[in-house]
């Protein structure tokens, strides 16, 4: 279970509070999707809540929103296990998850919009456990390779320190 | 005013280092302690307690690992000294005085200083990208530890440990090479920009 107990939850030296309504307990194949307007804390909530607390249970493989700069850790780390280093970015972060020999949890900050169609089937296939995406859409269709979607909605009023946070199963 | 700054800033560092690293007061534990708290405050008080975080997280663990290598040869009684544990608290106590004293020197040049200085161009310009990716290093460090701490790639593997930290190197240098190619080819813009507005 990706799980997260209800209740405020401090996001340290960001300013932010989230008050998630409901607990997160999201079994083995299913997906969420972040949404809220820029600046309502989503990739904060994910850096400072999410991963802290999942890392000790789940094996996460993060694509973070500033990829000029993971492109670099990525490079480096397909070296160091003796792989090709791909010179596009997006060809570069597909090759750094496949190389990984976990398929639990796959997190990505923005990443789809990189991709091209035939990426992203192959990212698809990949097949993880648990898959969280953040984006400013809503638009949550069902995927067929995941058996449960989740909705997770970010609500910032007037810029403040409090972000309201609510979970919504998509199907 | 800026030359007398500078020249008052590199006077404080060849003072501190003369007199605190390899002078007289070397050995005073006292004046070390209260050096450091002295430079603990002003650090915390111009970058905040983050920042302080920051330098502890940088220095902590080369100064424990000094103690406990000192704790170490002084119960085996290496060499027939006696002084291994006061010794290794000395330099606990100096190495952080020095990153802090470093650091907060070099903080207090600013690129108004650097740009009014009487220097020829190109020094002035390598000093600027100098000041530049040097101040970004601290950032770039945490973030790569970050995300290589976070991949599960290695796991399993012999020295694990080391290999992701050889791989935090390795992305730090290649991240810095790339900020100091974009800050030179970003002076040389501005420059050619000014140029044409004379």
């Amino acid at each position: 279970m990706l799980e997260l107990p209800a209740g405020i939850h401090e996001a340290a030296n960001a300013g932010l509070r989230f008050h998630l309504t409901a607990p997160l307990a999201l079994a083995s194949g299913s997906l969420l999707v972040l949404c809220g307007e820029n600046g309502a804390g989503k990739s904060t909530f994910l850096e400072r809540v999410l991963i802290p607390s999942a890392r000790s249970t789940h094996r996460i493989l993060y694509l973070a929103q500033d990829m000029d700069l993971q492109r670099h850790t990525m490079a480096a780390t397909l070296a160091l296990l003796g792989q090709e280093v791909p010179v596009g970015i997006t060809s570069l972060a597909l090759a750094w998850i496949q190389a990984c020999p976990s398929r639990d949890t796959l997190i990505l900050d923005e990443f789809e919009k990189y991709l091209r169609p035939e990426q992203r089937e192959t990212l698809d296939r990949l097949d993880f456990s648990w898959v969280v995406k953040v984006s400013h859409l809503c638009e949550t269709r069902p995927r067929t390779q995941h058996r449960r979607g989740f909705r997770l909605l970010f609500e910032r009023t007037n810029a403040g320190p409090d972000v309201d946070v609510r979970l919504e199963q998509a199907w | 005013m800026v030359v007398l700054k500078l020249a008052a800033i590199l006077l404080a560092l060849g003072l501190y280092f003369r007199l605190l690293v390899y002078g007289p007061w070397y050995e005073h534990i006292d004046i070390q302690a209260a050096l450091l708290i002295g430079l603990l405050v002003i650090n915390t008080f111009k970058g905040g307690i983050k920042g302080t975080r920051q330098v502890f997280g940088f220095v902590l663990p080369f100064v424990l690992s000094l103690l406990a290598f000192g704790a170490l040869f002084q119960w085996m009684g290496l060499l027939g000294r006696s002084d291994w544990l006061a010794d290794s608290l000395i330099k606990a106590l100096v190495f952080p005085n020095s990153v802090l004293a470093v650091k907060l020197c070099l903080q207090a040049i600013t690129f108004r200083d650097i740009v009014i200085l009487p220097l020829p161009n190109r020094v002035r310009r390598l000093a600027i990208v100098l000041k530049a990716v040097m101040e970004k290093c601290t950032p770039v460090l945490h973030r790569h530890r970050f995300f290589m701490d976070l991949s599960p790639h290695f796991e399993g593997r012999r020295w694990a440990k080391l290999q992701r930290l050889g791989g935090v190197i390795v992305a730090a240098y290649i991240s810095l090479y790339r900020e100091t190619e974009k800050t030179v080819t970003l002076i040389e813009h501005r420059r050619s920009y000014v140029r044409k507005q004379q």
